[in-house]
């Protein structure tokens, strides 16, 4: 037994009610007009985006600069117990300030998968998540704190999930000159469950200061059937 | 239990506009599917602009030395009752970054809240629509090389990319190599007006230079894609 797949042809949109039934959209070929999961829960008021740094001013967490602190990250995003993401794009681009034979400068992106991070205004600076689909009265039920330069709880970083890594050989000091950034934008990106967290840190040999964004689409427990369960 | 069963064809077979058919699939049976932003960039719902021409680069304001948010390089404004996904945006500069220490930088940025009442001092640019025929024209506001000030002045809760270059020599003048972007979203944003887009680009050193755009835009009859809570 088999049930032909109809269509509906047609080069423009025609939309109908919410919770309307109606044919499945194709164009006049037939082929199937689809969209993704992750830019309907974008249109639905789950996407969720955050700036490190403003304008020409970049930040610094921990350490000066000069080494990646685990204790305090440039960034960090606490999922709470409940609450599910889908990190879609994370994007750093560094102040390249490396000039000395040696020099190491390296960016990193981690997730620790069993503990929100307990950064807050006492350790950072507390940023505001801004919907993705900008009218949405959503907000986002995660933590976001950037330029950590007192010591949050020690994460672990169970996932390394993307890094830059740059090394300066040169036979003169001073004469670099170039870009240092990170671009992750995952096809299938990590499906992390909390409690749980995703750090950003920059630093290396040189002091190092950084620019970021952040988008995440978030699934709060009303979704759960979306993720949860074994 | 049912199989689906589907129209298996190398070759394309068309019907009319409204018109009932088997959903395609290849001859293995894998179903052919497009983009719901191609289909929309299809029916006429995608905008280009072009800034900058040829061989020749624009600058905005600060005479390309500093981002003044005022006077971007390239403003989208986004009337009430209209959204935009931004889905390409290219820069690309003339670096002239030969000093050390020179930074340059290229900004992307959003504000969420006000479309614009006035384009300033500014090159009032054309949309084009993606499907090139298509009579279907933009209802967003387009600026580029804006040197006087447009009003509202933007407010940037949203920095959507950037680039960054740091330059350090010992001897001046001897720098070369790109400055660009390329903000190429997986999974845009929606910008739900009224609202705006910048691109703003400069650095300690003047610098120039182009800039392609694109978006879908959905008018006030597509309000069902994305308003509402």
């Amino acid at each position: 037994m088999a049930d032909d797949f109809f269509v509906k042809a047609h080069r423009n949109l025609s939309l109908t009610g919410e919770g309307n039934i109606q044919s499945l959209f194709a164009n006049r070929a037939g082929a199937v007009v689809q969209v993704n999961l992750i830019d309907q829960l974008i249109a639905a008021g789950y996407g969720y985006h955050v700036t490190i740094g403003a304008l020409t001013t970049p930040i610094q967490g921990g350490g000066a600069g000069t080494i990646l602190d685990t204790l305090q990250p440039e960034f960090s995003l606490a999922v709470p117990s409940g609450s599910a993401i889908y990190l879609i794009r994370g994007s750093v681009q560094a102040e390249l300030p490396a000039d000395q034979d040696g020099d190491v400068q390296e960016i990193l992106f981690a997730a620790d998968r069993l503990a929100a991070s307990n950064a807050s205004s006492a350790t950072g600076t507390v940023e505001v998540a801004f919907n993705m689909r900008t009218d949405n009265p959503r907000s986002s039920l995660c933590t976001v704190v950037s330029a950590n330069t007192v010591n949050i709880t020690a994460p672990t970083h169970g996932l390394e999930i993307a890094r830059k890594q740059e090394v300066t050989n040169i036979v003169t000091s001073g004469i670099t000159q170039g870009v240092l950034e990170l671009l992750y934008e995952p096809l299938s990106p990590l499906l992390l469950v909390g409690p749980a967290s995703f750090y950003a840190l920059w630093g290396g040999t040189q002091a190092m200061s950084a620019f970021g964004q952040f988008q995440w689409v978030e699934m709060p427990e009303a979704l759960n059937a979306l993720w949860g369960g074994s | 239990m049912a199989d689906m069963q589907v129209a298996s064809r190398r070759n394309p077979t068309m019907t009319r506009e409204n018109g009932s058919l088997y959903a395609w699939a290849n001859p293995a049976g894998a179903l052919v599917a497009m983009s719901f932003k191609d289909a929309m960039v299809a029916a006429g719902y995608g905008f280009h602009v072009t800034v900058g021409a040829l061989t020749t680069p624009i600058v905005g304001g600060g005479a390309g030395t500093v981002l003044v948010i005022a006077t971007p390089e390239l403003i989208i404004s986004v009337p009430s009752g209209t959204a935009i996904m931004p889905i390409r945006i290219k820069v690309d500069c003339e670096l002239p970054a030969d000093l050390d220490n020179d930074i340059e930088e290229i900004v992307i940025a959003v504000d969420r809240t006000q479309a614009l009442t006035s384009g300033g001092t500014s090159t009032t640019e054309v949309a084009f629509n993606m499907r090139s025929d298509n009579p279907t024209t933009s209802l967003c506001s387009v600026y580029s090389a804006v040197t006087v000030t447009v009003a509202p002045t933007p407010v940037h809760g949203i920095e959507l990319a950037r680039k960054q270059e740091h330059t350090n020599l010992l001897t001046a003048g001897i720098t070369q190599g790109f400055m660009d972007l390329l903000y190429e979203p997986l999974h845009p944003p929606i910008i739900v007006g009224p609202a705006n887009v910048s691109v703003m680009f400069g650095g300690v050193t003047a610098m120039s230079g182009f800039i392609n755009a694109q978006w879908v835009e959905m008018p006030e009859a597509l309000n069902s894609l994305w308003g509402g809570s």
